[in-house]
């Protein structure tokens, strides 16, 4: 009962302990995280954030981050790499709100119509079923809406630029490819080997835009991968309670309670006996 | 003469009979499973940093990391904890088909949960083993008796080798096993899985599972 008792108390201390420990000391609360994707093929770009230069030299492909900040709006700017602020042109002028607490990926990309736009999705980082990782596709290229095909079926319908589709799927890796809403080829992006890692969240960005007149397609993916939170699993790892012998009633035990009555009742019969023979003395 | 032996022996049998209820009523701390508990260090899971496991600072952007992706996996084969005279081949484990169980190898192997992070990278690494099984000790049996300080080395793949030290054990119950422990993310911690508290028959497990957690040796 003690044993049972000490190992619920100490159960719930390292719950605690734990719980604890994973909220990271420096963050306040509130505090949202973002990361950056580049989006845009060809450009290397400079980023401000509120006027000051935070993200230089960022090449197309790259995923930047994370940054801890407080929840609220901020201004961005985004210069090609190299460009006087004051005097240039921006890329994208544009202005990003950052929920509280939230994780965030905000996008440079190219919207449905080419325009370089930023776009922001929170990402969504809840524990994924043990042993599975979680896919998201997040369309941002100048293409109208699209299939993903996944091991050549397809595993998300008419997804349109600015738009995330997501699911939960077993540890490994799938071959993807996309393709225009409702057909099969051709094959606008792969078919490429996307990586589903267990306890992680596996994020596609499709980007860049399809072949026009002379310009070459210069659709492709970026990736980012993101921890989840972790999901509860169970270990059974003993199956014979050679540990727990001790909570039986041992040998020693029962020979101990034999001897203890047997000296009760020899007691009682010569107390018994005792008696009687002092009465027939008296 | 027979009446004085008889007396002798009531007597002789009635002290036996209360040193055997006094053993029975103390000998709850007798066990050396037990007894261990009761030095018990909070388990000081690493803290998490600031900075998520899936990112390394990049020299051309000093105010803004790069994210990367998830370091290649490292498998270990062996594991060797030499205060408790264990050294146990080390195999691949994951998720028995659906459900949350991790495999567990036979009573002769350590199980290294190959979906989370390998030793020494950034997250929980586990690494889970048998206490018992078939009626005889398994490889994690004395589990329960390694203490803050004692040595944990693994055995990679790759022909590496790794030392880390114990900074904590805890018993809890098997329904309650945090999540954390099987995290990507925070510092790299080594977490080594059995079970162990009272044994139920009815159901053929223990009740409890008892989790050791090592950090990188420096």
């Amino acid at each position: 009962m003690l044993r049972r008792f000490m190992a619920v108390f100490m159960g719930v201390g390292l719950v605690a302990a734990l719980a604890l420990s994973a909220v990271p000391a420096s963050a306040a609360a509130g505090d949202g995280t973002v990361y950056v994707v580049h989006g845009i093929p060809g450009v290397t770009v400079d980023v401000y954030v509120n006027g000051a230069k935070q993200l230089p030299n960022f090449a197309p492909g790259t995923v930047a981050g994370p940054l801890t900040l407080p929840a609220g709006n901020y201004a961005i700017k985004v210069f090609a790499a190299g460009a006087d602020p004051n005097t240039a042109t921006p890329v994208i002028d544009s202005s990003v709100t950052l929920p509280a607490g939230a994780n965030a990926s905000v996008v440079a990309n190219l919207d449905a119509s080419a325009k370089p736009v930023l776009s922001t999705f929170v990402n969504d980082l809840s524990a994924a079923p043990a042993g599975q990782g979680r896919l998201v596709v997040r369309h941002t290229a100048a293409a109208p809406p699209v299939d993903v095909l996944a091991n050549g079926s397809p595993a998300f319908k008419g997804l349109a630029n600015g738009k995330e589709a997501k699911a939960d799927l077993p540890a490994g890796t799938i071959q993807a490819s996309v393709v225009a809403a409702g057909t099969t080829t051709p094959v606008l992006i792969g078919p490429a080997p996307v990586p589903v890692t267990a306890g992680m969240a596996t994020v596609v960005y499709a980007v860049g835009a399809p072949a026009s007149g002379n310009t070459p397609s210069t659709l492709g993916v970026v990736t980012q991968q993101l921890a989840l939170g972790a999901a509860p699993m169970t270990v059974q790892t003993g199956t014979s309670g050679l540990l727990d012998r001790d909570s039986g009633t041992p040998a020693w035990a029962y020979a101990g309670i034999g001897a203890a009555m047997f000296g009760l009742v020899l007691a009682g019969a010569l107390l018994v006996g005792g008696r009687r023979r002092r009465g027939v003395e008296a | 003469m027979g009446r004085r032996l008889a007396l002798v022996i009531a007597a002789l049998s009635l002290v036996l009979g209360a040193a055997v209820v006094v053993a029975l009523l103390t000998r709850g701390s007798d066990h050396p499973h037990v007894r261990a508990l009761g030095s018990l260090e909070p388990a000081r899971s690493a803290p998490v940093p600031s900075v998520p496991a899936s990112s390394v600072p990049a020299s051309s952007a000093p105010t803004f990391p790069t994210a990367t992706t998830v370091p290649p996996a490292r498998p270990v084969t062996a594991v060797h904890l030499p205060a408790i005279g264990t050294d146990a081949p080390v195999v691949p484990v994951g998720v028995q088909s659906g459900t949350d169980d991790i495999e567990i190898p036979d009573i002769d192997h350590v199980g290294w949960y190959e979906l989370g992070p390998s030793p020494g990278q950034q997250g929980s690494a586990v690494l889970v083993g048998h206490v018992d099984g078939d009626g005889r000790p398994g490889v994690f049996f004395d589990l329960g008796k390694l203490v803050p300080g004692d040595v944990v080395t693994v055995d990679f793949a790759d022909g590496g080798r790794a030392d880390f030290r114990v900074v904590g054990r805890q018993q809890v119950a098997k329904a309650a096993l945090p999540a954390d422990l099987f995290s990507r993310e925070g510092d790299p911690r080594l977490t080594l899985i059995t079970c162990g508290g009272a044994f139920d028959s009815s159901t053929g497990h223990y009740v409890d599972n008892v989790v050791v957690v090592a950090v990188p040796a420096t």
